[in-house]
């Protein structure tokens, strides 16, 4: 829920039965009165408007609004007489009188303007009469206003020649010529800004004439700016020129002569502005470069950024390399011509390197060979700007150029054309580069084979393998081994890239291939390429058993730890064993990914088998980051090691302290007895002190619960958070299957803030939260709990709250009495989720509010 | 009836996360990895690894920052983390939080030199500041940004662009007249999947596009603090501004004012700046609007003194026939933005992306198609274009014509009736009473002519 809440209760859908009760509720017929959100709605809201204060009920507004939404603009006149029947009334209020104005800009017309007029010189009602009459088209809106001008001083009349300047008026232009000599410069201000709004050529002749004070200086050229632009539009175009020149002097600041530039650009003849735009991107004046440049790029004349563009190979360097760098952005302009020319033939490297750039949008496919042939002439910017560009050049034919040029009969061509080609990553160049991969010739098959590798998938390591097995070129085996590599790491299927490589195992009968396969199948999964890899270590070639051995190190699955065991216990004391249980047990150990069973099945393989104490200590290390029993009766037995001691019993400590939220007992009791082994005095206190911070660790300091364990999200199709709430799901279930995992300290804020979205997130969905409560005794207590948005509550499988609301969540807002067993108490939340946050929290306190003693909080189980 | 969009069994959707808690260190290893094995080099940007010296005193872009309440704070952040920026000075009308603000910045650079205004007009008079950071409440946005232009700052501005269209033509005009340089604080379009997300709908992944679902927030109905003097540090005659005066209560004003059509827009509002941006860009309709738009349902509080709309739904018709139905994301709709085409569907939300078919997750873009606008730090983007002068990941037309949907629709549900627009010359057709909602006249002694 976000943080308004709740939602509200009745809805007010536009549908045309609710239109008619609705007309019925506010012209106050037959019902009297109308219950509306949970309120007795008045008879008639144009009786209640006329008495409107803030701080009122604001239903009669709600119910009006809600008749304009419903009505048809042909029902608009009722309304306005009725509204205006209200503001004629001696009785109404004035904060009804700026609600009805606002509206009449909706419902009224001309007929309106009489009554609303005369509020324009009202302090607190000439705002809200603008309001009405600004946006009115009627001439009468416009009369009205100026009218009004002579009747107010000050910020009144500031308003109102603003709203005269958003109307553009230019009947007011003789008023306003007068009010910007006003001394007010609130007012001054204002009228110059409107005689610039009105644009026309009079207005524009009144700014040029005024004779202001130096404070209004800008204000001024501000307004002949605006007012230039309108001439511009409407077609007046010297009269423009002529104002953006006089506003470029240099006693103007310098953003009124930027925008007098800017101006002068769009205005002059097409001739003039390419003249002007070459020679102010070549200029010293920084500023005015920027201008221009803003004015080129934003320009809607095609003709004019083109001609501009042309002029690029007689411009000077310094506005060359602006100019190109804006027509990057302008693939749309006629540039291709001048931009090629400063490719091909550009003296300075700095433009040759931004033309060759910029032909990543102007470039086409013939432009192809070019950018090849600099693409491999070095190292510098220019060759860097050629296959950047070639990295990038998008339009129709590039492609099969390149992969035309594959064929070239220049090596150093080739290598750009491959490189390219993997880097635009182009499939279309696969079946050549298959073709040449599976060739005769070594050199251009080996050359074929890197791309290959970035572009292939499993379905290309038919052809490699091929290659692999048939060829005796060692470069060109190492080539496609290295390609295949690549495509085995991507591959998703890796059972079909191991069938692959199995077949060409089959088939190999060099041990160079062979062990150049086994070595591929390393980087693939499953049963039979692990067989196949266990089978070859025991070949008569000694560089196949050695392939078969590294990729047994590096397989990705745990099933390969009995086997890498196998070869530690054959051989304990060998170089083979180390690198097996280390590289091998102790790394897929180490993996997040492996299922908790197997990894720990390792750490206690390597424990076993391993004769060096470094591996038996990098298993103790890998133990203490799983938080878990087994993994602490690990730790205990190496604690009695004397060779492992020092390392096993603080990595204990530090494993049975995390336990504590999962089984407090049984943690506690485990760190009794790791203190026991040890006589080191740091060692017995840090686990005395593991042993009190766990007394607090469910908890905060006032009971709020901190230990949890989550089940989650669910959702069902079409049902909204609210209608899951009553809805049996899995966790409910009495013999519920459901998947339970532990909430993370980093979704829970110190006050005991279970955040949900940091979990899981998502909208119209549950979840669920689970703890158990051990008290001392048995005992009544108090569940305080705050949930967004609603939330059902069971203790000992009983349901003992529910509130089925959306709302935000404030902490401890549900109070509910309830009695705890002595020993564990099972509690249990269901979150609701309709959309944005989404959070719940929960503490035990006494019946009368006071802290709870006697009781810890742990979740349980692992 | 099926749990989840994939599953026909009342099981949890599969949630990978806690099973196998992303690591960072395991991230930047793989990434790397794929980088080798693709022959790439790994591309990190300068700005995660911080870059190296800082500019000198007179090659530093100074920053002006203009409401300070929380993502005003958070933008002064932003602009304090770059090196290459100076901030000199900050207003807000609200005493503490410009004074807080000002200690903030002078502690960040150990000195005393920064400045605090609660006239924001003081402070854009400063020649020596060359760029404004707004984040002002909607009503503000206006006055502070073409007060800005007006004196040739460049403007990094909150969402939504504008309070109403008209004044929002006004702003993209005065920008563009005095060639400033504009950022939208939509700044979803530089993290994310949201580019990519747009990337494979421009460039047809999912065949022809005929609908793209909006879902924004819900509202509610509140603002029932009492009305009270304001506190003593805020200007509150000042913060109402070009808005129509109102009784001060603790529910109209910080962080509250989102709720009231005088100050804000309500979560439609609020949010279309971000998936109504996003939207609006996997379209590719940035640069126009809709061309009918036609409101389904829409709730309204009656009680309290927020008025804007909280449960709503509207239907907007573009020229080529797409619909973009906005809606408080309930129900099937989700929060994001989902197109769907005639070959399948992108949905895209804040740390969620997904399509259909799943396989176009793992698309590339490649050269001769549409490449959007890179950009991974949205401030950093800004300053960028301060520099080069080049347009911005969301320029100012493109921030004002995602804002206009927004608009367009809250003066649908405010009328309860269709209408059409002309998107190319920004008018309503046949309707005067919409047209009269285009624009709002400003208080006295406000306006933005």
């Amino acid at each position: 829920m976000i943080s308004m809440s709740p939602k509200p209760a009745s809805a007010l859908f536009i549908d045309k039965t609710m239109k008619a009760l609705s007309l019925i509720a506010v012209l106050g017929l037959a019902l009297g009165s109308l219950r509306v959100s949970g309120q007795l709605a008045p008879a008639d809201p144009y009786a209640g408007l006329a008495k409107f204060k803030f701080g009122e009920s604001r239903l009669p507004l709600a119910l009006i609004e809600e008749q304009i939404r419903k009505s048809s603009p042909a029902q608009y006149k009722d309304i306005e007489t009725k509204l205006l029947a209200v503001l004629n009334a001696p009785e109404t209020t004035k904060d009804a009188k700026r609600y009805i104005c606002r509206w009449l800009a909706v419902v009224g017309a001309a007929d309106c303007v009489p009554a609303v007029a005369p509020l324009l010189t009202d302090d607190d009602l000439s705002h809200p009469a603008r309001m009405a009459l600004q946006p009115m088209a009627s001439p009468a809106a416009g009369s009205a206003l100026r009218d009004a001008l002579p009747k107010v001083k000050g910020r009144l009349l500031a308003g109102l020649i603003g709203s005269i300047g958003v109307r553009r008026d230019p009947e007011a232009v003789s008023a306003l010529a007068h009010a910007a000599k006003d001394d007010d410069p609130v007012v001054a201000s204002a009228a110059i800004m409107a005689l610039g709004a009105i644009g026309n050529e009079s207005a524009a002749q009144a700014l040029a004439g005024l004779q202001v004070a130096p404070a209004l200086f800008r204000v001024q050229a501000r307004a002949r700016i605006t007012a230039a632009s309108h001439l511009k539009n409407a077609g007046a175009n010297p009269q423009a020129v002529f104002i953006y020149r006089d506003l470029m002097q240099p006693s103007q600041p310098q953003f009124v002569r930027i925008a007098a530039l800017k101006g002068l650009i769009g205005a002059l003849p097409q001739a003039e502005s390419v003249k002007l735009v070459t020679e102010m991107v070549q200029g010293e004046d920084a500023a005015m470069r920027e201008a221009t440049v803003a004015a080129y790029a934003t320009s809607t004349d095609a003709a004019l950024q083109s001609a501009v563009a042309s002029a690029l190979p007689s411009m000077k360097s310094s506005g060359q390399l602006i100019l190109l760098g804006v027509l990057a952005d302008l693939p749309d302009v006629a540039a291709r011509d001048a931009v090629l020319s400063l490719a091909e033939k550009g003296s300075d490297p700095t433009v040759r390197a931004a033309a060759i750039e910029c032909l990543g949008r102007h470039g086409e496919a013939a432009d192809v060979p070019m950018l090849v042939r600099l693409a491999g002439a070095g190292q510098g910017t220019v060759a860097e700007a050629a296959r950047k560009t070639l990295d990038r050049l998008g339009k129709p034919g590039v492609d099969e150029t390149l992969i035309g040029l594959i064929g070239s009969s220049d090596p150093t061509d080739r290598a750009t054309v491959l490189g390219v080609l993997a880097n635009r990553r182009t499939v279309a160049a696969l079946p050549t580069l298959l073709r040449l991969v599976g060739g005769t010739d070594p050199v251009r098959a080996s050359e074929a084979a890197k791309p290959l590798g970035v572009l292939g998938e499993s379905a290309h390591l038919t052809g490699l393998a091929a290659t692999i097995t048939g060829t005796e070129n060692a470069q060109l085996r190492t080539a496609c081994e290295e390609a295949g590599r690549a495509i085995c790491t991507r591959a998703q299927d890796k059972t079909a890239a191991a069938d692959i490589l199995l077949g060409a195992l089959a088939r190999a009968s060099q041990p160079p291939a062979r062990a150049a396969l086994l070595r591929l199948l390393g980087y693939t999964a499953g049963a039979a390429p692990l067989t196949a890899v266990v089978k070859a270590m025991g070949d008569n070639d000694s560089e196949v058993r050695q392939a078969a051995f590294r990729a047994l190190v590096g397989w990705p699955e745990a099933k390969a730890v009995p086997h890498l065991v196998e070869v530690a216990r054959r051989a304990p004391d060998s170089s083979d064993a180390i690198v097996a249980l280390r590289d091998g047990c102790l790394r897929l150990a180490a993996m997040e990914e492996v299922p908790m069973a197997e990894r720990l099945a390792a750490y206690r393989s390597v424990l076993e088998v391993a004769h060096r104490p470094e591996e038996k200590r990098q298993a103790i290390s890998g133990l203490s980051e799983i938080p878990s029993f087994r993994s602490l009766d690990l730790l205990k037995g190496c604690g009695q090691d004397a060779a492992l001691k020092s390392e096993a019993i603080p990595a204990a400590i530090r494993v049975a302290g995390e336990l504590g939220m999962v089984n407090y007992a049984r943690a506690v009791a485990a760190l009794k007895e790791l203190k026991q082994m040890t006589d080191q005095e740091d060692l017995r206190k840090k686990a005395d002190d593991a042993i009190k911070s766990l007394q607090d660790a469910g908890q905060t300091a006032d009971g709020a619960i901190l230990a949890w364990m989550f089940s989650g999200p669910y959702k069902l199709e079409g049902k909204t958070g609210l209608e899951l709430f009553d809805l049996v799901l899995e966790p409910e279930k009495a013999e519920s299957k459901a998947d339970w995992r532990p909430v993370v300290q980093a979704a829970i804020n110190q006050t005991g803030l279970v955040d949900l979205n940091k979990i899981m997130g998502g909208d119209e969905r549950v979840a669920y939260l689970r703890t158990q409560i051990i008290s001392e005794r048995d005992q009544e207590a108090r569940l305080e709990i705050g949930s967004d948005d609603g939330v059902k509550v069971w203790l000992n499988d009983k349901v003992v709250h529910g509130i089925n609301v959306i709302r935000g969540c404030t902490p401890w807002e549900d109070k509910v009495k309830v009695r705890l067993n002595r020993g564990v108490n099972r509690l249990l939340l269901k979150v609701t989720q309709g959309a944005g946050e989404w959070s719940a929290c929960c503490r035990l306190r006494t019946p009368d509010g006071a802290l709870l003693d006697g009781v810890t909080v742990g979740v349980g189980e692992e | 009836m099926s749990i989840s969009c994939s599953s026909s069994t009342l099981t949890p959707r599969a949630n990978p996360s806690p099973q196998t808690p992303f690591s960072r260190r395991r991230f930047l290893r793989s990434a790397a990895l794929l980088s080798a094995a693709a022959g790439l080099p790994m591309v990190v940007p300068s700005s995660v690894l911080g870059a190296a010296g800082r500019p000198g005193p007179n090659n530093r872009v100074t920053v002006g920052a203009i409401g300070l309440g929380g993502q005003g704070s958070g933008n002064l952040e932003g602009f304090l983390g770059d090196q290459r920026c100076q901030v000199l000075a900050v207003n807000d009308v609200d005493r503490t939080a410009c004074e807080n603000a000002r200690k903030r910045v002078n502690t960040f650079y150990n000195n005393q030199d920064c400045a605090g205004y609660k006239d924001f007009r003081e402070l854009v008079a400063r020649d020596d500041i060359d760029v404004i950071s707004m984040a002002t409440p909607d009503h503000w946005h206006a006055l502070t940004v073409m007060a800005s232009a007006r004196a040739g700052k460049d403007v990094y501005g909150e969402k939504p662009f504008s309070h109403d269209l008209r004044e929002g033509r006004a702003m993209v005009t005065t920008l563009n007249q005095y060639g400033r340089v504009w950022q939208t604080g939509s700044w979803q379009r530089s993290t994310g999947d949201f580019r990519f997300a747009c990337e494979l709908v421009r460039n047809g992944r999912i065949g022809k596009v005929h609908t793209v679902e909006v879902g924004l927030p819900t509202g509610g109905p509140g603002g029932n603090a009492p009305f009270t003097d304001p506190p003593p540090q805020l200007d509150y005659e000042f913060w109402c501004g070009p808005s129509p005066w109102a009784p001060y209560s603790a529910d109209r004003t910080h962080w509250n004012w989102r709720w009231q059509m005088d100050y804000g827009g309500g979560q439609l509002m609020d949010w279309i700046g971000h998936h109504g941006d996003i939207a609006q860009w996997g379209l590719g309709t940035e640069y126009t609007g809709p061309v009918e738009v036609n409101p389904i349902y829409a709730e309204f509080p009656k009680t309290g003194i927020w008025d804007a709309a909280t449960r709503y739904r509207i239907e907007c018709t573009y020229a080529n026939g797409v619909k973009m139905i906005l809606q408080n994301a309930e129900g099937q709709h989700r929060m994001g933005a989902k197109w769907i085409g005639t070959d399948g569907w992108v949905w895209v939300d804040r740390g969620g992306f997904e399509t259909s078919p799943k396989s176009l997750m793992k698309d590339k873009i490649r050269p001769g198609e549409i490449n959007l606008y890179n950009s991974t730090n949205h401030i950093g983007n800004f300053l960028d274009c301060v520099k080069s002068r080049r347009l911005t990941i969301t320029p100012a037309e493109v921030a004002h014509r995602s804002a206009s949907v927004g608009h367009l629709c809250v003066i649908a549900i405010s009328l309860g009736r269709k209408f059409r627009w002309n998107p190319e010359i920004e008018e309503v057709i046949g309707d005067s009473s919409a047209t009269a909602l285009l624009g709002r006249a400003k208080r006295d002694p406000w306006s933005i002519v």
